[in-house]
């Protein structure tokens, strides 16, 4: 098992290495003079020489490629090309709260989809599975950025019951102390225990939130409720169900734990899902993550900032299909 | 001519045999129609939208922003285009994009797929490896990156979501290919002594192909969410294409306010989407050994 | 009134095709403490009625349209789910099932699997009382070492072990009525014959009924008291086991007891001429990498040191359980797998040294016919490429003379002209290993393996394709080499007999004298357990105990002695060396001499 798991970890690796050869093939052979957009559309050409040097362009790409690991190892994804910040800098103001907001979401889809997935397998062609079967069909159908304009409009414009963006409402960040201590303002409220800070910002993180995990459910609860059905189907339930043991308890105890396999695959799965929809919609929400900043890199073409944020969610996305493997691992056939 | 005939015979009892399935089931039934009329409409958009003039840049000045009413059922733009002409004419837009990056993926994805699976060794490992690198990206991320740096525009788009999406086809011919080749009739040709290339080409790929093409065929409901996801980015269709994820993104400015600029577009993405998705599944549930068994 | 009764039960299955009844049973009867068999090939609705039984049948697309299942006097068949539930299933009905690694949760310890049945049926019991008698049902099957098995999960456990398990499971519930669906299907033969004892142990000690569903007859003679035909959802014919066997009524069941019956065919042999194969000192082993075990560098060894040669004309049968490489030898010879060592020799030719040439001449010399027609004839192609495949390859003709050419193959196989235009899944299982055997000619083949050619098909077929095999054989001269687990067709068919097990060459020579005289205790031991029509009663049955060790790490010395009642020290440590008996009839074993006249009494 240990074995395996450091194993795993090692071609986690040995991927991380391809994703970064990827990345880096992307930012140095596709664009179009970024040296321009560093030094400034009216720069001299003494000066787009000096942007070249500065961005190692003058260089052979595979003396580029050396340096740029290098530069990786030290956690430094270079200089954003509009207001030449380093991009490991902004990344960590802005990933704060993206992080808290998927985070949220990713449990909504847990918390939501499997029990959804579960109980439409149990009551399979009945009512409740029809219902449940289309609901989920349908938020995987949905364009997220629609769904977000759209609960503006109905939480907002309509019944005014939400905030329409921003992590705070003004008055909040006027008269009250704003604590910073994970950058994550659901936690932060909670330990330094300002209610009122809490409440507000939950009003506001339920709409985003809302929004980028219809997805995940949708797939979390079909995932589940197929995989779920796949081994009901199986003898070993005809056989227990011979051997006169209860269908709850078939479903519950046997059926389950033989598809933690599968669904901790599907969770990995649809957590990249819910870290793609936040760059969707984060922007509609004037939520201050990095999915705002990704959308304003795209709009000005910073592309060591778009690459930092590729990377960083690929990283992201790595680790979390590194922990359903591990998870998957704990079936003994596995171990075969 | 008559062998044409005894040919396709049995292809026709199995399709007969998937359509009893279909029709079993009621609401891919209603899928299947609404996506007829879709693509029907896509076709003959020109012919059949009250305003064909209004597809691209046409400017009516005194009827900007209008709300839906009977001359103009989804509302008009800021423009004063007729929404309802531009979001018909958008299925047309949708449709082929998604068809294309769906066909340049499976153009990428088969002939990888066929070879790791067929070859095995070193060469799977290789092609693998690579693959399994295209898919630690998270959805759509990868593509947002590189049609970023391609430079936006609606073909980019195209070319960036099938150059992330393939490795998705090359696993599964892969898997499938690796099966096909434990059956025995390759080993009986193995034994016959025919040519590698010709197990490969007539024995394994024949026999491994159309599942990917079912999956492609359900993955268009997807890629269109895609396609109008980096046209809502700004990466996709450039202004005044009717792209439905474009029109959104432009509407936004006028949003809430003139709400049915983002509303209409949206519902018709979900709309299409939902068809293909529920006919998906539909195959699938066909196509499932299991369920065609009982 | 009976203790099981089923009268007049229909039950139908709707498909594309519309509805058909698959199960249309007028009526059925078996006394308390009784052994029925029902018989039927696959397909005929044995199993739709086991689970129809005990409502696990799958509705839609089946549906009971009418009758009424008693048991006990009390209509099964009107019991809500909930009832049969708590009251039938397990209570008073367990069902042992066809493949027991499907039905065994394979992510539960044994234990696990054995105390939730216990629990749910025993609800005040202690967790140490559950686990107690768990461990004492274990024992009660015979399970070595219960305490070990409790803590393992299903795949670390044998074929043979599960079964024992699956038993273990349904006395866990106490059921009176037994439901045995082709309990010993998936099992070697030398573990058969000892689970089906200790089946009938248990139903005499505790008293029970059982309902034994076979696909065939030769296990029933051993087992069962009453005897009933399933064909086509009917019941044909109904008797007890003896007068069934003697006096069959319908032709199915006349088939049905020929298929087992031994030595039924008549045996023709062809004149044999000069040595047309020589397999010398044959070895393939695989090397198995096992990362989770920590284990690296394994050999599997599934052909070791195997020799023997072939005259044309003749036919040579291996016989062995599964896993003693018979097929992988067979495929090492025909060069589809590298050899690890060893020679094969073609009319005097060096095949392997041909081939690393480039030469592929041999392959056109040689052909195979495999055991699953369906799986053998590529789907996507119509039957006439099929057939032409290898005139593709080894001959230059044009499209009419291809046609020309197939339509004759397929005559000769007793195919109509016009299959060229179809699909396999057209056929049924014995026209599509026709269209194989077909196939296998296109090229002139000298040698043509047959590769269990009669064990997937039904046995009205099996019998037809013997006969086919017979003629073609006598009309091409054909020396073949015949694979089989099958008494029946190695008789009619073989010559000369191998006998292998894990990996070696254990005995071979003339089928005669092997049949009558075999003189290697595994030969013995093997002959025993196969259940045939002449053993009556379960005594007949011999039981080989133990089960096959594995290849990866076979025993020292001779790898059959920890099985072996005749075993001496010597066994243990030395491959035997080949003792020629004369008449070509070879044995590997150190006490073949002392053991001469033991074996012939027994």
């Amino acid at each position: 098992m240990l074995k395996y798991i450091v194993k795993r970890i090692l071609s986690s690796i040995l991927v991380l290495l391809g994703v970064v050869t990827i990345t880096f093939f992307i930012s140095r052979v596709l664009p179009s003079n970024p040296e321009v957009r560093w030094a400034g559309q009216r720069a001299t050409e003494e000066q787009l020489e000096q942007a070249r040097i500065e961005l190692g362009l003058d260089k052979s790409l595979p003396e580029q490629y050396i340096i740029y690991l290098g530069d990786l190892l030290q956690g430094d994804l270079g200089k954003s090309l509009n207001n030449h910040q380093p991009v490991t800098e902004e990344l960590a103001r802005y990933v704060p709260a993206t992080l808290e907001l998927v985070i949220l979401a990713f449990l909504f889809a847990i918390i939501i989809g499997i029990p959804l997935g579960i109980y439409s397998a149990k009551k399979k062609d009945k009512l409740l599975d029809h219902c449940s079967r289309i609901f989920s069909i349908g938020a995987v159908s949905l364009p997220t950025f629609w769904v977000a304009l759209f609960l503006q409009l109905i939480f907002y414009k309509i019944l005014n019951m939400l905030p329409i963006g921003g992590r705070l409402s003004v008055e909040a960040t006027i008269f009250s102390d704003v604590p910073s201590i994970t950058g994550m303002l659901l936690v932060d409220t909670l330990l330094t225990g300002q209610l009122d800070l809490f409440v507000d910002a939950f009003r506001h993180i339920l709409l985003p939130c809302i929004t980028i995990s219809l997805y995940p459910i949708g797939l979390v609860s079909r995932m589940t409720r197929s995989a779920l059905l796949e081994i009901l189907g199986e003898d070993y339930i005809t056989a227990g169900r011979s051997y006169g043991l209860s269908d709850t308890k078939m479903l519950w105890k046997y059926a389950l734990k033989n598809s933690v396999g599968t669904t901790a695959t599907d969770v990995a799965l649809s957590m990249g899902y819910t870290l793609t929809n936040t760059f969707l919609v984060e922007a509609i929400f004037s939520w201050p993550g990095i999915g705002s900043y990704i959308s304003n890199a795209v709009t000005t073409l910073d592309y060591n900032a778009i690459i930092g944020v590729t990377l960083f969610g690929a990283v992201c996305y790595i680790v979390l299909n590194l922990i359903a493997d591990i998870f998957v691992a704990s079936d003994p056939r596995v171990r075969l | 001519m008559n062998s044409f005939v005894q040919t396709m015979k049995p292809r026709i009892r199995s399709f007969r045999e998937s359509m009893y399935l279909l029709a079993r089931n009621k609401l891919s039934l209603f899928a299947l129609i609404i996506l007829v009329i879709l693509v029907l409409g896509a076709i003959f958009a020109p012919y059949i939208v009250p305003y064909p003039e209004d597809f691209y840049d046409a400017v009516h000045t005194n009827e900007q922003l209008l709300p839906p009413s009977a001359e103009h059922w989804m509302g008009t733009d800021e423009l004063g285009r007729d929404i309802f002409s531009r979001v018909v004419y958008g299925a047309r837009i949708s449709l082929t994009a998604a068809l294309a990056a769906v066909g340049l993926s499976l153009l990428i994805g088969i002939p990888l797929g066929a070879i790791a699976g067929s070859f095995g060794g070193w060469v799977d490992n290789v092609i693998m490896r690579i693959t399994d690198v295209f898919l630690s990206f998270p959805p759509l991320l990868l593509a947002i990156a590189m049609v970023a740096l391609l430079g936006s525009s609606l073909n980019n788009a195209v070319l960036a979501i099938a150059l992330s999406w393939w490795p998705w086809y090359t696993r599964l011919i892969r898997g499938q290919a690796i099966s096909v080749k434990e059956r025995k009739f390759v080993q009986a040709a193995e034994t016959i002594g025919t040519s590698r290339a010709r197990i490969i080409f007539k024995h394994i790929i024949p026999n491994c192909i159309s599942p990917v093409i079912v999956q492609a065929s359900m993955d268009i409901g997807g890629v269109i969410l895609t396609v109008a996801s980096l046209s809502f980015l700004g990466l996709g269709a450039q202004l005044p294409t009717p792209e439905w994820g474009l029109m959104i993104s432009t509407g936004r400015r006028f949003f809430p306010d003139s709400w049915w600029y983002c509303i209409f577009p949206g519902i018709a993405i979900f709309i299409t989407v939902l068809c293909f998705n529920l006919l998906g599944d539909a195959i699938r549930e066909i196509l499932d050994p299991k369920t065609r068994k009982n | 009134m009976a203790y099981f009764e089923i009268n007049n039960l229909k039950i139908t299955h709707r498909s594309f095709e519309g509805v058909k009844t698959v199960l249309d049973i007028e009526h059925l009867s078996i006394e308390k403490g009784e052994t029925y068999g029902l018989i039927g090939e696959s397909g005929q609705g044995k199993t739709v009625l086991a689970l129809a039984i005990q409502q696990l049948l799958r509705c839609p697309p089946g549906k009971i349209e009418s009758g009424e299942v008693l048991l006990d006097g009390e209509n099964l068949l009107s019991f809500s789910p909930k009832q049969m539930r708590r009251n039938i299933r397990g209570r008073k009905i367990a069902m042992i099932f066809q493949d027991p690694m499907s039905c065994l949760n394979p992510v539960f310890r044994v234990g696990t699997i054995m105390s939730d049945v216990l629990h749910e049926h025993n609800k005040g019991m202690s967790k140490k009382d559950v686990r107690r008698r768990a461990v004492e049902l274990l024992e009660e099957v015979k399970l070595a070492d219960a305490e070990s098995v409790m803590s393992k999960y299903p795949h670390q456990l044998s074929g043979g072990q599960r079964q024992r398990v699956i038993i273990a499971l349904a006395l866990a519930c106490g059921a009176e009525f037994l439901i045995a669906d082709e309990p010993t299907r998936n099992l070697d033969v030398t573990i058969q014959a000892s689970v089906l004892k200790l089946l009938k142990e248990i139903q005499l000690k505790h008293g029970m009924t059982v309902l034994f569903i076979a696909n065939n007859m030769s296990l029933v003679s051993a087992f069962c008291d009453r005897v009933g035909i399933l064909y086509g959802g009917r019941i044909i014919e109904e008797n007890t086991t003896a007068r069934l066997i003697d006096n069959p009524r319908e032709e199915y069941t006349r088939v049905l007891i020929d298929a087992v019956r031994t030595g039924h065919h008549e045996h023709k042999s062809l004149e044999r001429g000069d040595e047309l194969l020589r397999v010398e000192h044959l070895k393939k082993y695989f090397d198995i990498n096992d990362d989770l075990r920590h284990q690296k560098h394994l050999t599997l060894k599934a052909v070791d040191d195997v020799s023997f040669s072939l005259n044309r004309g003749e036919v040579l049968g291996i016989v062995g359980e599964s896993g003693c490489g018979k097929s992988t030898l067979v495929n090492t010879i025909l060069n589809l797998f590298e050899p690890t060592d060893g020679k094969v020799f073609f009319e005097g030719v060096d095949v392997f040294a041909e081939a690393a040439k480039g030469d592929h001449a041999f392959r056109k010399n040689v052909q195979i016919v495999f055991q699953d027609p369906y799986w053998s004839l590529n789907p996507r192609w119509l039957i006439k490429d099929i057939v032409a495949e290898p005139l593709d390859v080894y001959e230059k003709f044009n499209e009419a003379q291809r046609l020309e050419r197939v339509k004759e193959l397929l005559e000769m196989v007793g195919i109509d002209a016009d299959a060229c235009y179809k699909y396999p899944h057209e056929f049924s299982g014995g026209q599509r290993q026709r269209i194989a055997i077909a196939r296998s000619l296109a090229s002139n083949p000298k040698l043509v393996v047959l590769d269990e050619p009669t064990s997937s098909i039904d046995v009205f077929s099996q019998a037809q394709i013997l006969e086919l095999i017979q003629n073609l054989r006598k009309r091409f001269q054909l020396t073949n080499i015949l694979i089989s687990h099958d008494l029946g067709v190695v008789h009619a068919l073989a010559d000369r007999i191998a006998i292998m097990y894990l990996g070696k060459i254990v005995e071979i020579g003339p089928a005669d004298e092997i049949f009558n005289h075999p003189r290697h205790p595994y030969t013995k031991a093997l002959f025993d357990s196969i259940p045939t029509l002449d053993k009556h009663g379960m005594d007949s049955l011999k039981t080989l105990e133990g089960q096959i060790p594995s290849p990866i790490n076979p025993p020292p010395g001779c790898a059959f002695h920890q099985r072996c009642s005749y075993a001496c020290e010597k066994c243990s440590e030395c491959f035997p060396d080949p003792t020629d008996l004369g008449n070509g009839h070879i044995v590997c074993c150190h006490r073949v001499h002392e053991l001469a006249t033991e074996l012939e009494a027994k």
